[in-house]
């Protein structure tokens, strides 16, 4: 081990320096390497994502039962976890009955009054006798739809009037800017109380409305970038060289932006589901008989009282999780596509 | 100086204007509010659905509507409230203490506790510590208000049975403000929310000075930790989590209308909520102004915060 220790005269030509200088790789221990993964990669936020996502595209094969379809006999039911169930038993099979007959439909819907599937009540079900889990898997699409299409809404906005502000300056940016300002004025939750009481709320409405909430984010940091960009030298060369300020806005000075846009769409992303599931819990949300999330809390906390905590308990921690991963991606993305933004909140 | 708070005053009234003719616009744009509660031919004649009309001067052009209200609003008068035709005005003063309690409680405990978390998880940093506040502050950002207060009320309501689950007193008893079990798990519900700002923006304020050249300095000259954290980092970081504090305490406000319709809190935003299922329009058209007015308000003392602790800032 000493002499292994000695100093090794001429580095430059050795091939193997690892023998020669006594260092030796360290096996870290298991527990060790997975922190240093999940440190470094949002691994399991990307994890919920990819499954949200998956769900939600595929709510119609994979959810287990039909959303809206109510079973008084059962409702508020414990979840079962998969587990037999007692009544599980009871569930017939088509092929048992005859389902010409009259008679036989009648003992085959008997039958079915009295049992469910297995695959039934995972979760439990809700005071109309509703499967929670069904009605979270189709949640998970209306979630992300009207964020999705909310968002895409607000990064359009915003970015065209952070780009119109911080290129043109002068009194069309201090007229924008104010207008941000007063817009963050406005108490949106009760703004969409309010148009939501008043033309009763449809999907369509409430995408306006978070649009309305998305944009204002944008226009500040995208104005800031602007403000950046415009000055370089290569948005002077293509300006001599003709460019209109139209194609030097779309071609040289937007894409510039792109990191910083990405980066605040992401951050922002959780806030507005947030805010969704809000409005749906405040019953302003997306309407009947569509399952959102912030709806079933709503309709579940009502039975607390009664020792039923999942059917707003699953819901909600869909919602929590969901968001959270949002958050989380989004600010390993900031950390690395845009560190100067970690003021930002 | 003063010239600059005289021009973000007279931008918070412009502002005030504007965002309530904006709202108003909003609130004409979408439906005529009289479908809400007079609509003939459900046992109301056409004649007295005009004269309603006529008496809420529904009947005029939009500005001249937007400008009468705003005349009423200017001499104190919100109108009344059409289930029991009491002043919108007195309704509000009633509740509003009830909101600014839990708005205020909400405000000091995650204030506090997010700043003081936040400077733990910057000195200590990549330790548990640190791991541990980071984590807090993603929940707090990530959690439904109303789900965590669901928890909470599912736990220590109805399981341990410790605390009340909602409203703001027991009414047979004292009537004062005061009874403040009733505040705990309202205040609770928002202060998970609202420390996680605090905590990240103190965190990162603080890791930047505790990066600056003249805390290395003061260190090197062998100024003691705890001077150096408390004397010469702390009280620079502490410039934006108290210029984000104003605005904060708007957002807790608004926060009230979640938290308050969970716990059946008689405050301002419970007020809301029942306005718009009561159809009630005069009474919400006076909640969204006293929203908008904290929200104007909050705004210009940001700017005022910042002109009296930073002496850097510039006015043009």
């Amino acid at each position: 081990m000493d002499q292994t220790r000695l100093p090794n005269v001429d580095p430059v030509g050795a091939v193997d320096v690892a023998p020669t200088t006594g260092l030796r790789a360290v096996k870290r221990p298991l527990p060790s390497q997975i922190w240093y993964v999940l440190r470094r990669w949002p691994v399991i936020p990307i994890i919920i994502l990819v499954i949200v996502s998956f769900v939600a595209f595929t709510a119609d094969w994979i959810s287990p039962g039909d959303p809206n379809f109510q079973r008084l006999d059962f409702n508020l039911l414990e979840p079962t976890w998969g587990e037999a169930h007692p009544a599980n038993e009871l569930a017939p099979n088509e092929a048992d009955f005859d389902m010409t007959t009259d008679a036989g439909q009648i003992g085959y819907t008997l039958a079915a009054k009295k049992g469910f599937s297995r695959s039934d009540y995972i979760l439990g079900s809700d005071g109309l006798g509703r499967d929670v889990l069904s009605r979270i898997i189709h949640g998970a699409r209306v979630s992300l739809k009207v964020t999705g299409y909310a968002l895409l809404s607000g990064v359009i906005i915003g970015t065209a009037m952070g780009v119109i502000g911080g290129y043109y300056g002068g009194w069309i940016d201090e007229v924008l800017m104010r207008f941000v300002d007063i817009w963050n004025a406005l108490p949106f939750l009760l703004v969409a109380i309010m148009v939501g009481a008043t033309i009763g709320a449809t999907e369509t409405t409430v995408i306006i409305i978070i649009a309305m909430i998305a944009w204002p984010p944008f226009v500040r940091q995208v104005r800031a970038d602007v403000l950046t960009i415009r000055s370089l030298d290569y948005i002077s060369a293509a300006r001599i060289m003709g460019a209109s300020n139209l194609r030097l806005m779309m071609r040289h000075i937007l894409p510039g932006t792109f990191s910083t846009v990405l980066v605040i769409a992401t951050l922002r992303v959780g806030g507005l589901i947030l805010t969704e599931s809000t409005l749906s819990f405040l019953g302003v949300g997306i309407p009947d008989p569509i399952p959102t999330w912030g709806k079933m809390v709503d309709e579940g906390y009502q039975y607390l009282i009664n020792g039923v905590w999942w059917s707003s308990f699953f819901p909600g921690l869909s919602i929590f999780l969901l968001v959270m991963s949002m958050n989380f991606f989004g600010d390993w993305l900031r950390d690395r596509l845009d560190p100067k933004l970690r003021q930002l909140d | 100086m003063r010239r600059f708070l005289i021009r973000r005053f007279l931008f918070m009234i412009l502002s005030a204007v504007a965002a309530t003719a904006i709202v108003f616009s909003l609130s004409r744009a979408v439906g005529d509010p009289l479908l809400l509660f007079a609509t003939s031919g459900y046992g109301i004649s056409d004649e007295a659905v005009a004269e309603i009309r006529k008496e809420l001067a529904l009947d005029r052009a939009y500005p001249i509507q937007y400008l009468l209200w705003l005349g009423r609003v200017l001499r104190g008068d919100l109108g009344e409230t059409l289930a029991f035709k009491l002043p919108v005005a007195r309704t509000i003063t009633e509740k509003i203490p009830h909101s600014l309690q839990l708005g205020t409680f909400a405000w000091i405990f995650s204030g506090v506790i997010g700043v003081g978390l936040g400077v733990l998880s910057a000195v200590r940093r990549a330790t548990i510590a640190d791991y541990g506040g980071r984590f807090l502050a993603l929940i707090g950002q990530s959690v439904p208000v109303f789900w965590f207060a669901i928890i909470l009320i599912q736990v220590f309501a109805i399981w341990l049975d410790w605390l009340p689950a909602g409203l703001a007193g027991d009414s047979t008893q004292d009537p004062s403000l005061w009874q403040l079990e009733y505040l705990v798990l309202p205040v609770t519900a928002m202060t998970l929310g609202g420390l996680a700002g605090y905590l990240r923006l103190t965190r990162s304020a603080m890791l930047e000075v505790l990066d600056s050249e003249y805390v290395k300095l003061a260190r090197a000259k062998g100024v003691s930790t705890s001077f150096v954290i408390w004397k010469h980092a702390f009280r620079n970081a502490l410039i934006q989590p108290l210029t984000a504090s104003t605005l904060a305490f708007a957002g807790f406000i608004e926060g009230a209308l979640v938290v308050e319709t969970i716990f059946s809190r008689p405050g301002i935003g419970l007020m809301a909520i029942e306005a718009v299922h009561g159809n009630d329009f005069p009474t919400l058209q006076g909640a969204v102004l006293m929203f908008i007015i904290v929200y104007v308000v909050a705004t210009f003392a940001t700017d005022l915060v910042y002109a009296l602790i930073d002496p850097r800032i510039r006015y043009d």
